[in-house]
């Protein structure tokens, strides 16, 4: 298409944008000396992320920025971006930032016959000289559009030619343009067609009364990419944050080093213990015993001289410490000498992605050599199932990638046996997964545990029952009848 | 080239600039587009006109100026 484009046989250069996991989606960063059109719906993040392009330019790679706006006045655009902590104004002072201000003017403009856009074209040209930039955002095509509406053809032509002439000076473009739907034409105008080397999208899903913010990179001409939309959120003080989607890649190392589950007796049937880096799912019933194989997990990693760290979904800090003092553990003691830190929050408090930012960087300040996430099912009931199952993919394989131990809980739906919805996702990216179950002999309920799975290792098959006091929890004998631990009370055999 | 006409025709003064050589100038008045007619009428709001002024009838009309008879 793109005649400038065949004599780029070399390795393209990559201009990174600073958001870390979307660099690492198209490879290290944007092409240089090439434009990418970035869409999306209105509040999709359009404008954020164009401006953190130039902010992390200026911040991080030395690299000054021009910002042509067609919609706000600059110094609106200042005001709204001190929220993420860029501090637009000053930059502007120093010489690192340079805007354009093509925002809408109070004069009345009339068009008549042929025109040409070299009047923006000298202005950002001028610009650009005066910071000696290497960025340019224009913000947003639509906005342009819409000011010449009745001459599309004439705009096309003159967005192609601004789009080339800034690439020839070697600078990296980043456009926006505004969608009309989250999943339809790329762009209203059709835009991308004419002046993009790359495509990026931004949407803002609604589903299941939920936003879901993602990203996604459609075209990245001459360059490999990754493909689907990945999440990202918006935080105050840092902009866009991707998540990085570790399914990319499957590096992490498998250590074959046993930590303790926390009771000797699930070690044994464990055949030594949990892998250290690995992820443990504990499932079962409401009342079966979760919360007290997470507490014995913290506590016995807590006294191999080992530090924990709890999230906690279902119960309140004071409710954990209560229990967990119940079985002859002192959690407030642990928390007190920097060995134990439990956070408690409400799945509904934030988004999934925030969710997983927040123990990512946690994880990463107190560095814990084992984490317990209690529960995963409460944390399921405020995502989408697709955002659930990458947040899934992302958490097994952060704590992986730590080199920490991972329990996780989730609770199945009916009291005797059945499955949890969260199993299906996880079952599959954990290495080992402990069933509780209620099981009824006769005319006596027991609690029973197995475990179904423990990857790369020998594992005792019985199904074994326990007891619950006050000093924790006990194994007894396994059952002589092998009861069907997946069917429902009710379950029909067929 | 169509401004040419209006330039002999009135008693107006106009002020060319090249937005290639004075980017600044540009960058002040706020253009996008070239060519741009900014129209100054004292006591009138400004106006302004983008494009090649092909059609002479709409830009007089535009500017609310009488045509001579002769355009």
């Amino acid at each position: 298409m793109n005649s400038q484009d065949t004599d780029n046989a070399d390795i393209l250069e990559r201009v990174k944008t600073g958001v870390n996991a979307f660099d690492e989606l198209v490879m290290g960063g944007l092409p240089r000396a090439r434009t990418t059109v970035v869409g999306g719906t209105p509040g999709s993040g359009k404008t954020v992320f164009a401006t953190q392009f130039l902010a992390h330019g200026i911040t991080m790679y030395g690299e000054n920025g021009v910002l042509v706006t067609f919609e706000e006045p600059p110094r609106d655009i200042e005001a709204n971006m001190r929220g993420f902590g860029w501090n637009l104004a000053s930059w502007r002072r120093d010489k690192r930032l340079a805007f354009v201000d093509a925002s809408p003017p109070a004069n009345d403009e009339l068009v008549i016959g042929d025109f040409d856009l070299t009047g923006l074209l000298a202005r950002i040209q001028h610009a650009v000289k005066a910071v000696d930039a290497r960025r340019v955002v224009l913000d947003s095509l639509t906005q342009l559009f819409d000011h010449f509406i009745a001459d599309p053809k004439i705009l096309r032509r003159e967005l192609f030619h601004i789009s080339s002439a800034l690439k020839q000076s070697g600078l990296t473009v980043l456009m926006t343009a505004e969608r009309n739907t989250e999943y339809g034409e790329i762009t209203r105008h059709r835009l991308e067609e004419f002046v993009a080397d790359n495509v990026v999208i931004l949407r803002n899903v609604l589903h299941r009364e939920k936003r879901r913010r993602t990203i996604e990179v459609l075209k990245m001409r001459g360059s490999h990419h990754a493909e689907g939309e990945a999440p990202f959120t918006l935080l105050a003080s840092q902009g866009v944050v991707a998540v990085p989607l570790s399914s990319l890649r499957l590096e992490q190392q498998s250590s074959m080093v046993r930590v303790t589950s926390g009771n000797p007796q699930i070690d044994v049937m464990c055949g030594g213990g949990f892998f250290r880096d690995s992820v443990t799912l504990v499932s079962g019933a409401t009342g079966t015993g979760k919360t007290l194989l997470v507490t014995n997990f913290l506590a016995g990693g807590v006294a191999a001289g080992e530090k924990a760290i709890l999230f906690g979904y279902e119960e309140s800090k004071g409710q954990l410490y209560r229990n967990a003092s119940g079985w002859g553990v002192d959690f407030a003691k642990m928390e007190a000498e920097g060995k134990l830190r439990v956070i408690c929050l409400y799945p509904e408090a934030q988004s999934l992605p925030d969710h997983l930012l927040m123990i990512q960087s946690l994880v990463d300040e107190f560095k814990p050599n084992r984490i317990a996430v209690d529960s995963l099912s409460a944390l399921e009931r405020i995502a989408p199932d697709t955002g659930f199952r990458e947040f899934l993919i992302s958490l097994t394989s952060f704590i992986k990638k730590r080199e920490i131990a991972g329990l996780c809980t989730a609770t199945s739906k009916s009291l005797i046996g059945g499955e949890s919805a969260s199993e299906q996702h996880i079952s599959t990216l954990t290495d080992s997964i402990v069933l509780l179950r209620y099981i009824q002999e006769g005319e006596i309920m027991h609690r029973g545990l197995i475990v179904l799975k423990m990857r790369g290792s020998e594992h005792a098959k019985e199904i074994r029952r326990f007891s619950i006091d006050s000093s924790g929890m006990h194994l007894g004998e396994p059952f002589k009848d092998a009861p069907n631990v997946f069917a429902g009370a009710d379950a029909e055999y067929t | 080239m169509h401004l040419r006409k209006f330039m002999n025709a009135g008693a107006w003064k106009v002020e060319i600039v090249d937005v290639l050589a004075r980017p600044e100038l540009a960058e002040q008045a706020g253009i996008l587009a070239t060519p741009t007619l900014i129209y100054e009428n004292i006591g009138g709001r400004p106006r302004r006109i983008v494009g090649d002024l092909s059609d002479t009838r709409r830009v007089l009309e535009f500017l609310g100026i009488e045509p001579d008879g002769d355009a």
